[in-house]
């Protein structure tokens, strides 16, 4: 049964509010009753009361959402001038799409007086004009399309009636810059129409007090309705036929057993973490579907038309299986789907609930996973998965105070809409949560960079963005608006080429099927083959900054590198895996292959213990490798990245570059450690890293997307066409200068902050380094471990500047070594043969007891 | 058999090939004589003891600021300033000429702020001669600018010009700007993009050295086809130059 818990203005003996008699008739119609909780939402909305709904999916939510709204505009006068009553922000576009089409039954049955508008980055120019003019009932929108809405000088009378704000998928805001976007956003609006109510809609929420904290305007929470009692979900790991890979993220070995999946069920969704892998995957499917099956695949670089065209076949259940990334993750109602698959590591708790959650929207049934981990590390993470959703534990959400370059944009977007004074702008970006703490020095800093850069050094002929009046700040020009809301957003992307599927190589007309990012079109010649949308194309070339192809027949082709497939590990995962691995006890739970897999590396190396450290050395190929298994998630490795290849460098060991995964730094150098003495000492940390850090690659990146968000470079430039290849150098050069001329200025300081924030965790290191520094197990290894392949086959390296840079270099030209992949064709496979063996050894002689500490 | 434990070496130490340390200038001989690069983007022609540069680009940023409305630093003049002097400074040559677009646009001279519009002239006043060669960014110096402006100039048998340039005689080599050129350097583990000079028997095409310049690919057709037969690069990479085949 439905379990509710509330603050106490909504608890027990609520008035049951007023349900127009039409709404409740035709809730009986469908064989519906109103739940409990959407009733409520009616309530809250007459008290004005701002509410977090936090409710399973099926259970009704996104009905739960409106439903206040359809019962005000229910009563409304007809002949009353039409006005923007509900505003419903949702994170991904596809959700806009599939809520009109749910919210058109009802107002279309009850004929209700009700217009229903759409208005994303999708949406036609004519479309958005008659929205401007004719405002509908209910808007549904992205926040980056809300927030170009707000910079209209219109926006004040545009959003002054609006009565209600639904913010859907609010797990997906709570955190992250386009939250802090979407926070502001909520704060405007508040401005513009102090009495309205704001609805939070989630399935998952770790926290949330935190998030209802977030959904209210600062000081004053949103109230909670926690909707308990759906049945758990059944979730399992896939037992394949094969057996699993060592290392890397491919899922060729489990595409029969995937297929099979697909067969025994209705609707299946096969969930990947990029979009590369969706179509790799998707190519992979096509090979073993002897019986036809409809198959699609969906991911945010496909058309708008081919994503809608998927989704209706999906709705309308003609198609047995569809690979998608994240972009099918949320929201979308579709009742016929039977089945979820995720392909690699969940990353997760809640992200997995959250993919789970779109099989069997029936309340009362369980939903059912099948999980397909690609390495052994994967395997035990989904195990750790599953215990951890059977035990209802979900991940914590990182609530850190909003970033800053998101206030700048902020700030101009203001600025456009109309003048903008000082002291109220401060008190209306404080009144966002994440930004309650925001001191006026930094808020100066900030607005002074909007305005002219805030550079110590001065253009001559002073240029201005924003203008100071008697009224207050406004935007200085007419093309400065327009250069500000062509940029408007936080999610900052590679360049990309509209790829054009040309019939056959002599026709001259083709169809637009979806984008495909600049930096992998640069590695194709003309007749290279690539999969995209599905099928395999022939690369003809460029003409008019579309990339035209052919289909061709499917003989190898490229996957593209899509970016922004890297989602971090929660750290929750990250220590459960460490506490299996460490511990023989547990291994039981884990398929055959993987108990034997970490058998032979207590056996070939060490397990890293408890607390403990374990760090191995090797040679492999032509270099050094370092890897240290932490399993303290990113940011610890990352920094400690930074620590070791400073010291390294400093002993003269040519360190070259690392790569981090959630569970091990690697590191790779011209000289060998034979030692750690002197490496990994706990003084490491008092390492002068600043110098090391501000002229680091990494930094460069993070400064590439606050340059863009804050608007000193940008992502399109209005009539010029600018590839993404120059903003990225010319940020550089940027960064380099400003680091030169002045370190302080604000752009850096945000840099450097966010840096240590999101790439680095100097304090958990601390921690780590002072607990385990009396228990780190060194192992030098005649080659890679078992436990040290998943870390050595992570793509993403961080470079090191220095020595040995210069040394390679310097020896450009010499024979080059093979791939990564061609050395996991043969050490992999190697010590795949170890494992047989040594199951062979075992079955047969009874081998060594489980977690008996091996003789050395 | 293998066995856990018994067969654990150190890694292995392995020989690697000799490999000359990073030189900050490289002399390469060409068929009009000796010129030597430099990591700072700057060549010097020892026979006629000139110092060359091109592309500086001035007042870029301010440009970008006042066209392109972002709210750049505009630090790039005085830093193109600043190195220009330093490799002055290196090579004291008695002569300097700068390969064309100096200026990024025909109205910088009236964005530059004062200071650097006379630490500019004291620049020129540095040396015995300061040549402004014009390119298609700045067919006209600012007004008021101390230095020569020529189309062109020789010097031997190279023949300084800003855009590509048949040279004269069978042994003459041009050296230009214009094209920004950059190579890609792909180590074992890394790939870099980096400015270069590209060359070939009868052409040098200098890297731009101004602050706020960004470069074009080598292979990019509008490089590629600017030379002709064997081809050699040299990078400009952290702090040495590195001699490419191409």
């Amino acid at each position: 049964m439905h379990v509710m818990t509330a603050h106490p203005d909504i608890s027990s003996g609520m008035i049951s509010p007023a349900i127009p008699r039409r709404i409740e008739d035709w809730f009986a119609a469908q064989d519906w009753s109103i739940r409990d909780y959407q009733r409520d939402m009616v309530g809250q909305f007459g008290r004005g009361q701002d509410t977090l709904l936090i409710a399973p999916t099926g259970g009704g939510k996104t009905l739960a959402g409106f439903l206040p709204s359809l019962c005000d505009l229910a009563e409304k006068d007809p002949n009353a001038p039409r006005a923007l009553h509900t505003l419903y922000i949702s994170p991904l576009r596809a959700l806009t799409n599939d809520i009109e089409r749910n919210l058109m039954r009802p107002v279309g049955d009850l004929d209700l007086p009700i217009e229903i508008g759409v208005r994303t980055g999708d949406t036609k120019s004519y479309q958005r004009k008659k929205q401007q003019t004719k405002p509908p009932d209910i808007l549904l929108t992205t926040p980056e399309s809300l927030m170009l809405l707000l910079s209209y000088e219109t926006a004040p009378d545009y959003f002054a009636s609006l009565k209600c704000v639904v913010i859907d998928e609010m797990h997906s805001f709570t955190t992250g810059k386009r939250g802090d976007f979407t926070a502001l956003a909520l704060a405007r609006l508040k401005t513009l129409a102090p009495d309205h109510v704001r609805f939070g809609l989630s399935a998952t929420i770790a926290a949330p007090d935190k998030a209802a904290e977030w959904l209210g305007p600062t000081g004053a929470p949103a109230a909670l309705i926690e909707v308990a009692g759906h049945t758990p979900p059944e979730v399992t790991i896939i037992k394949p036929e094969g057996r699993f890979p060592l290392g890397g993220h491919s899922s060729r070995f489990a595409v029969r057993d995937i297929y099979k999946i697909i067969r025994e069920h209705q609707t299946t969704i096969v969930f990947v973490n990029t979009r590369a892998q969706a179509e790799l995957l998707f190519q992979q499917m096509w090979d073993v579907n002897d019986d036809g099956l409809p198959i699609g695949v969906y991911h945010g670089s496909l058309s708008r038309d081919r994503r809608q065209k998927t989704e209706s076949l999906i709705s309308a259940g003609k198609m047995r299986a569809v690979i998608s990334t994240s972009a099918l993750e949320m929201g979308i109602d579709w009742g016929n789907v039977d089945a979820i698959i995720q392909v690699g590591a969940p990353k997760g708790v809640s992200r997995l609930l959250q993919r789970i959650g779109r099989s069997n929207h029936r309340i009362d049934e369980a939903s059912k996973a099948i999980l397909v981990p690609t390495n052994p590390l994967e395997v035990v993470e989904c195990d750790v998965a599953i215990k951890a959703i059977a035990d209802g534990h979900r991940d914590g959400e990182a609530y850190g105070p909003g970033a800053m370059d998101v206030v700048v944009q902020y700030i101009v977007n203001r600025a456009c809409s109309g003048p903008l004074k000082k002291r109220e702008a401060l008190t209306e970006i404080r009144s966002a949560w994440p930004y309650r703490h925001i001191t006026k020095a930094d808020f100066d800093a900030i607005l002074s960079f909007a305005v002219d850069g805030g550079y110590a050094l001065k253009s001559y002929e002073r240029f201005k963005r924003l203008k100071a009046t008697s009224r207050g700040y406004t935007i200085a020009t007419i093309p400065q608006a327009r250069r500000h809301r062509m940029n408007i957003g936080t999610i900052v992307e590679y360049a990309k080429l509209k790829v054009r599927r040309i019939p056959s190589p002599k026709s001259k007309r083709g169809r637009v099927i979806g984008e495909i990012e600049e930096r992998f079109v640069m590695h194709l010649n003309p007749g290279d083959t690539f999969a995209f949308a599905g099928e395999t194309l022939r690369y003809q070339g460029i003409r008019d900054m579309a990339v035209e192809a052919v289909p061709a027949k499917r003989a190898r082709p490229k996957i593209p590198a899509f970016a922004g497939g890297m989602m971090p590990l929660s750290s929750y995962l990250a220590e459960g895996v460490r506490a299996v691995i460490s511990d023989p006890t547990r291994w039981h739970r884990l398929p055959d292959q993987v108990e034997h897999w970490l058998t032979l590396q207590s056996l070939f190396s060490d397990l890293p213990g408890r607390d403990g450290l374990l760090v191995e050395s090797f040679f492999d190929r032509d270099d050094h490798v370092l890897v240290v298994h932490t399993f303290e998630g990113r940011k610890v490795n990352n920094a400690l990245g930074f620590l070791l290849t400073k010291r390294m460098e400093a002993l003269r060991l040519a360190p070259i570059n690392f790569t981090i995964t959630d569970y091990a730094l690697t590191i790779t150098s011209l000289e060998p450690v034979n030692t750690l003495t002197g490496l990994l000492d706990a003084d490491i940390l008092e390492t002068e890293l600043d110098d090391w850090i501000v002229n680091s690659p990494m930094i460069k990146r993070s400064f590439r997307k606050i340059a863009t968000i804050a608007g000193l470079t940008e992502q399109r430039l209005p009539g010029q066409q600018r590839t993404m290849k120059q903003v990225t150098f010319s940020t550089d050069l940027i960064y380099d200068v400003l680091l030169k001329y002045e370190p302080d200025h604000i752009l850096l300081r945000i840099a450097r902050e966010e840096a240590e924030k999101d790439l680095l965790d100097i304090d958990r290191l601390r921690g780590f380094l002072t607990q385990v520094a009396q228990t780190t197990v060194f192992r030098t290894l005649p080659h890679a471990s078992p436990l040290s392949i998943p870390a050595m086959m992570q793509i993403g390296k961080e470079r090191v500047l220095g020595e040995a840079e210069q040394r390679m270099i310097s020896q450009v030209g010499q024979a080059s070594a093979g791939s990564l992949q061609d050395y996991m064709n043969g050490v992999g496979h190697s010590l795949l043969e170890q494992v047989k063996d040594y199951v062979d050894r075992r079955d047969t002689t009874d081998g060594p007891a489980r977690g008996s500490a091996p003789s050395r | 058999m293998w066995t856990g434990g018994t067969q654990q070496t150190g890694p292995r130490a392995v020989p690697r090939p000799r490999v000359n340390p990073p030189v900050e200038q490289l002399e390469f001989t060409t068929q009009a004589g000796a010129i030597v690069f430099d990591y700072r983007k700057g060549a010097f022609l020892p026979d006629c003891e000139t110092l060359l540069v091109a592309d500086l680009h001035f007042e870029k940023g301010s440009y970008l600021q006042a066209i392109g409305g972002a709210p750049l630093p505009t630090y790039d003049t005085p830093d193109t300033l600043a190195r220009l002097s330093e490799l002055m400074d290196i090579y004291r040559p008695k002569h300097v000429a700068a390969l064309g677009d100096s200026f990024h646009d025909t109205s910088a001279g009236d964005r530059m702020r004062a200071a650097d519009f006379e630490a500019m002239n004291a620049l020129v006043a540095r040396v015995p001669r300061f040549t402004w060669i014009l390119g298609n960014h700045d067919p006209d110096i600012p007004a008021g600018l101390a230095g020569d402006q020529e189309d062109h100039i020789e010097c031997g048998a190279f023949l300084l010009t800003h855009l590509p340039t048949a040279p004269f005689g069978e042994v003459g080599v041009n050296v230009c700007g214009h094209l920004h050129p950059k190579v890609r350097i792909k180590t074992r583990r890394s790939r870099l993009s980096v400015p270069c000079w590209a060359a070939s028997h009868d052409r040098i095409i200098m890297p731009s050295f101004g602050t706020f310049t960004g470069g074009l690919d080598v292979e990019h057709p509008a490089i590629a086809n600017e030379l002709h037969g064997a081809r050699a690069y040299f990078a400009t990479t952290g702090k040495a130059v590195v001699s490419l085949a191409g």
